[in-house]
């Protein structure tokens, strides 16, 4: 139970850093569970854990944000194992599809049946980030309101991830 | 002693106000339920709350158009309209408190209880209809509702409350009228019309006279509770009460129905699929310096600029309702991800929007919802 | 709002045969969408029994059921306009994305359409209860009065053998049914005229934020074309959609919007919410479709309405060539090919499948019209795409698909040169050229290598800015342009597949050509970096004069049954009558001689208003003199393949 906690919160601090949404925007979502659920089955259990156990050490050993910034694009996205995971996983948040992994990878590292693109669920699809971003609803869903498209978008950065915060958010 | 409730124009003015007080205190129950419903699952529960969550709305602008009608306007910024939940209902039922919760059994029980039809008998019962006797007038914290005639009675239902008004109506109408004068000396220009109000739930009734008035008593009344425990409306509409009733017994009335026996499709409902909201959740309860924190605070915000909004509307400003519409799903969204958030300190419950209201900045009230940012 | 009321009974297979057998059908009607549910309505509501053969199941009358569609498209990876729909091998439908470049001389068999080329086209219709309204973009646009009359001012296409004038009283029956919403006074133009004091049912939609950054940019900017200068306004398009209702309408008596069609109480479809999703769905029903014309009929009690039953022949009189009867193969679910086959009879047949599905039925029928143009002059509206990044962020992905364009290349001396068009400017960005949003996410992340602050800055960049101006081009009649079909292609009930030879001539090219052009200006004069790109390896692609395009359907499929002044020059007459078969209507944008610059949903459905005006008034001339038929029988056969 304890591990499990631990983990989801590492996969969300990771899905943070890798999306810029902090920990109430993905938690808002209602997703958090599902795609830690999805990624677990498609690439396994450990390399879930060298993942974010990668990430902690990163974010453990990173003085400032710069370094935390290349030490995830050496360590996680340059890495050959990890990169497309990661990568994956951001697509996932901005648009709820698991998109299936590239052929290189695959090959390398397991061929998952369930490695297909697919939308995670019909929620998954409407909670993508990506609308989040330009304040706008996902087409289909959460309709915004009669004549809400007239004004300007509301973009803006409010609810960003942030790199070691000075005041810890709990 | 006259058998009536209300027997002056202030009497009248009173429970009108507290009409508006009493459909919006439905609102964030119903709002919280829904939102705690996983996104794509119960979609029958979802429709059914959703339906009666929109005609509350309607309730309110049809009440507010009535005390309009008045010459007086319902004040959505008054201290403590938004009642301190768990709470009784402005109306006066007794015997049970409604609360910010989670859909489950028990908050759907409770709806029941909210929409429960009128059980008055006019030969058994106490002189004033559809009310009972209590002595309890202390617990109600709705502290902008003050007592009315009688301190000791209140309602059974909602219906028997809007009974009341209209009796009330009827009478002071007539008394004017003798006098060749009217209570209906509100200004038009008040009314909030079609145009700017519009929902799935109905059309409002935009009031000017006793016919009128009568008139969206009557709608709120049919949609509310019904009438004469007939489950379907001349509209072919179900009350409130047996919509829900519907979930309670996972199957739809259809026509020909007598209630508690509905014969339509089965459905099942599923109470797991929801998120597991704190109870009457407040800012309190969510640690110093959270993310959940501050965004419980900055959706309590946006609900007090929302009210503000609306209040203007009632007071002459009515095209601001097409925004305020437009503001209240941007509301959802915030109380959706406040809903789907667990509490830090347990990661079992999650957080909810409290709907605590600042009485005590007046730059608040300045504030538009145009200012809105997403938390 | 709603409708809570159950009315939306259907009937059995040996009911429907029971009634045809009794004579009591006035009409049979065979076709779901906008078409058959206005004639099923009008007839209904005088009195007259009414036949309603569907070829789809029909569970998308309940709320639940159309709930399902709306989850499917949550599901389905690909977003295209039948996403919603389940696959149905008994009633197939086309999909764009069946669609590929085509080798010369080979069919294409992928998809429900063989596509016999020389150019593919990627349009679709959508066979479920309510027909391609389903999926409709609901802008509901007037033909401009000189579309009427192409070849006699113009010198190109055909002439239609009634007027704008004509037409105008059944616009207005149309926009009534439709319930659309818009100001009178911002789409009265180029000759586009109403009755006097009239308003349309709803205000009109307030224009996208991005509408008024590209009105700011390219309002006034002026083309010489043919010795005209055309000046461009920004302009709201009537919508198919809940607005506010004009008090004014009707007189003072106003306009009751149609909520969501629901057996169960959900209180929706009230006014646009603006969700981005008109086509392929509407998940709150603030859109029109043709079931809630359909419910109306319903609620007379006088529709028969009989699902999954496919129309497969249609069978004459050799006496005096009328109909005789229809046949229908029946089936009992979508999961298999078993099928009854079946015949029913009733005093007028209208055929209201759309102008592919008209003609297909009536060639697989042995019956190529005398004027042998049943199938010919296949008319679709051509699309040239254009596509460039704002300097700005412009709310793009919001309001509804598309809420104003450009109307001020739909007219004028250049159309005996070069197609006319006109312009929307889509508030999906970049979706019906790219893919966007999802494959801007993916080629940021894959090969933009950007994540973190980086990538949810450039999303913006990317996503929100985005403009796209989707030119629709007008094609004449050319006899060519064809549905075919051939006992070679047959899909799994049997029933022959339309064949489609198509084709771009130079008329259309070179609007085409221009539309691109004014592009360019356009683009220049916001600011925005150009991304336009034409593929020469697009199925759509083209070359023209040195220059590369491709162009996409624009799913308005017309003029296979056209109308006109005689038998020998056209299939139907102005009432859609069969000049053939006088019991025979054939009634949508099939009977269409020329489509303009508009989408052409109000138009086919005024053309159904006039046509039922006129049955009408022959039922109420004859004595109602239905032939009994009395030698009903079934037919089990196992289904093909």
């Amino acid at each position: 139970m304890v591990k499990e906690v631990y983990q989801v919160h590492q996969f969300v601090e990771l899905s943070g850093a890798l999306t810029d949404f902090n920990a109430l925007a993905l938690n808002g979502t209602g997703q958090v569970n599902d795609y830690l659920h999805t990624l677990t089955n498609i690439v396994g259990e450990e390399i879930v854990e060298q993942l974010l156990s990668t990430f902690s050490a990163v974010y453990e050993a990173s003085a400032d944000e710069t370094m935390f910034i290349n030490g995830i694009r050496q360590q996680i996205l340059g890495d050959v194992k990890l990169g497309p995971v990661a990568r994956n996983l951001i697509k996932l948040w901005y648009t709820g599809t698991w998109y299936q992994l590239p052929n290189s990878w695959r090959e390398g590292f397991g061929k998952s049946e369930q490695d297909t693109t697919f939308f995670v669920s019909s929620a998954s699809y409407t909670e993508g980030l990506l609308w989040q971003a330009i304040d706008a609803n996902p087409s289909g869903a959460k309709g915004p309101g009669y004549g809400s498209w007239s004004q300007p978008p509301r973009i803006n950065f409010n609810n960003a991830w942030q790199f070691k915060p000075s005041t810890k958010f709990r | 002693m006259s058998d009536r409730v209300i027997n002056s124009i202030e009497d009248l003015y009173q429970m009108l106000d507290a009409a508006v007080q009493l459909e919006h205190a439905t609102i964030p129950p119903y709002l919280t339920a829904l939102y705690s419903i996983k996104t794509e699952t119960n979609p029958e529960a979802s429709a059914v709350i959703r339906a009666v969550l929109v005609e509350e709305m309607l309730h309110i602008t049809l009440a507010a158009n009535v005390l309009n009608s008045l010459g007086k306007h319902p004040d959505f910024e008054a201290k403590d309209f938004v009642p301190s939940y768990p709470t009784y209902l402005p109306d006066g039922e007794s015997e049970f408190l409604v609360s910010i919760d989670k859909f489950s059994s028990t908050t759907l029980d409770t709806f029941l209880q909210i929409e429960r039809p009128s059980k008055w008998v006019p030969q058994l019962d106490s002189k004033f209809k559809g009310c009972v006797k209590r002595s309890n007038h202390h617990v109600f914290e709705l502290k902008a509702v003050k007592p009315l005639k009688s301190s000791t009675y209140s309602f059974y239902s909602i219906g028997d409350f809007y009974e009341a008004i209209r009796e009330g109506i009827e009478y002071l109408e007539d008394q004017a009228n003798q006098k060749g004068e009217t209570i209906f000396i509100g200004d038009p220009k008040f009314q909030v019309s079609n145009r700017y109000y519009y929902s799935g739930g109905g059309e409002v009734v935009e009031v000017f006279d006793k016919t009128s008035a009568l008139n969206a008593l009557e709608l709120i009344i049919e949609q509310g509770e019904g009438h004469t425990h007939q489950i379907f409306n001349e509209q072919g509409e179900l009350s409130h009460y047996y919509r829900f009733q519907q979930l309670k017994l996972g199957q739809y009335y259809q026509t020909g129905d007598s209630p508690d026996h509905p014969t339509g499709p089965k459905f099942e409902v599923d109470y797991k699929n929801v998120h597991p909201v704190k109870c009457n959740p407040k800012v309190a309860d969510f640690p110093d310096d959270s993310e959940l924190k501050q965004a419980a605070l900055q959706f309590n915000e946006n609900y007090q600029a929302f009210l503000s909004t609306i209040n203007r509307a009632f007071r002459g400003g009515q095209e601001e309702l097409i925004g305020a519409v437009c503001g209240m799903f941007r509301l959802k969204e915030c109380a959706s991800q406040l809903i789907r958030n667990p509490l830090p300190s347990n990661p079992l419950v999650n957080g909810g929007p409290t709907f605590e209201m600042r009485y005590d900045s007046i730059e608040l009230k300045a504030k538009s919802i145009k200012t809105w940012e997403t938390a | 709002m709603n409708d809570s009321i159950s009315t939306l009974q259907q009937i059995t297979l040996e009911q429907a045969i029971e009634r045809s057998n009794k004579s009591e059908y006035h009409a049979c009607i065979v076709g779901s969408g906008i078409s058959g549910a206005i004639l099923a309505k009008q007839l209904t509501q005088k009195g007259y029994r009414v036949l309603l053969l569907e070829a789809a199941p029909a569970k998308d009358m309940t709320y639940t059921g159309f709930k399902e569609y709306v989850s499917n498209y949550y599901l389905n990876p690909s977003k295209d306009n039948n996403a919603p729909y389940p696959e149905n091998p008994n009633a197939p439908m086309p999909r764009s994305t069946d669609v590929s470049k085509l080798t010369p001389g080979v069919d294409d068999t992928k998809g429900y359409m063989v596509q016999r080329g020389p150019l593919a086209l990627d349009s679709t219709y959508t066979r479920v209860t309510g027909g391609t309204t389903m999926h409709w973009e609901a802008k509901i646009l007037r033909m401009l009065p000189e579309d009427f009359a192409i070849k006699s001012t113009y010198g190109v296409g055909l002439d239609w053998p009634i007027s704008y004038d004509d037409l105008m009283p059944y616009y207005r029956l149309a926009e009534r049914e439709i319930g659309v919403s818009a100001n009178v006074e911002e789409q009265g133009f180029y000759g586009i005229k109403y009755e006097d004091n009239y308003v349309y049912p709803m205000y009109g939609l307030p224009p996208s934020y991005l509408d008024q950054i590209v009105g700011k940019g390219i309002d006034g900017a002026e083309f010489e074309l043919y010795g005209e200068t055309h000046t461009v306004t920004v302009r709201t398009f009537p919508q198919g959609r809940n607005g506010i209702p004009n008090e004014r309408y009707d007189n003072g008596r106003g306009f009751k919007p149609v909520g969501a069609i629901s057996s169960h109480q959900v209180e929706q479809g009230g006014r646009c919410q603006g969700n981005n999703n008109c086509v392929p769905i509407c998940p709150v029903q603030a859109k029109y479709d043709a079931r809630k014309t359909l419910l109306d009929a319903m609620r007379t009690g006088l529709v028969d309405f009989l699902p999954q039953a496919v129309a497969s022949k249609v069978v004459v009189d050799s006496d005096d060539q009328s109909i005789k009867h229809i046949e229908f193969k029946h089936y009992s679910s979508t999961e298999r090919t078993e099928f009854t086959l079946a015949k029913v009879s009733a005093s007028k047949y209208i055929l209201a499948t759309n102008a592919i599905e008209n003609a297909r039925l009536m060639l697989a029928s042995g019956l190529p019209s005398s004027s042998g143009l049943m199938g010919k002059n296949l008319m679709d509206h051509t699309y040239l795409l254009a596509w460039g990044l704002l300097p700005e962020a412009a709310g793009t992905m919001r309001g509804t698909k598309c809420t104003s364009g450009v109307a001020d290349f739909r007219y004028g001396r250049s159309r005996s040169k070069q197609a006319p068009f006109g312009i929307d400017i889509h508030n999906d960005g970049w979706g019906w050229a790219t893919g966007s949003p999802f494959t801007d996410i993916e080629t940021l992340v894959d090969e933009q290598n950007r994540f973190g602050k980086d990538l949810r800055k450039s999303v913006v960049d990317r996503i929100s800015n985005q403009l796209l101006f989707a030119y629709m081009v007008e094609q004449v009649a050319d006899e060519s342009n064809r549905v075919t079909v051939d006992p070679e292609y047959k899909d799994a009930l049997g029933n022959m597949r339309p064949i489609i030879n198509y084709n771009l001539s130079d008329y259309s090219k070179a609007g085409i050509a221009y539309s691109r052009e004014t592009s360019k200006v356009f683009f220049q004069r916001l600011g925005a970096e150009d991304f336009s790109s034409y593929s020469p390896l697009d199925y759509g692609y083209f070359n023209y004069q040195g220059e590369n395009y491709y162009f996409r359907g624009g799913n308005h499929f017309s003029g296979t049954h056209v109308m006109g002044t005689t038998a020998g020059n056209s299939v139907v007459d102005a009432y859609q009558r069969s000049w053939d078969h006088p019991n025979l209507y054939l009634v949508g944008s099939g009977s269409m001689p020329s489509i303009g610059t508009s989408n052409t949903t109000l138009t086919l459905a005024a053309l159904c208003f006039k046509t039922s005006e006129y049955i009408l008034d022959e039922m109420s001339k004859q004595s109602v003199n239905i032939v009994s038929n009395s030698d009903f029988r079934l037919a089990k056969e196992a289904g093909h393949e």
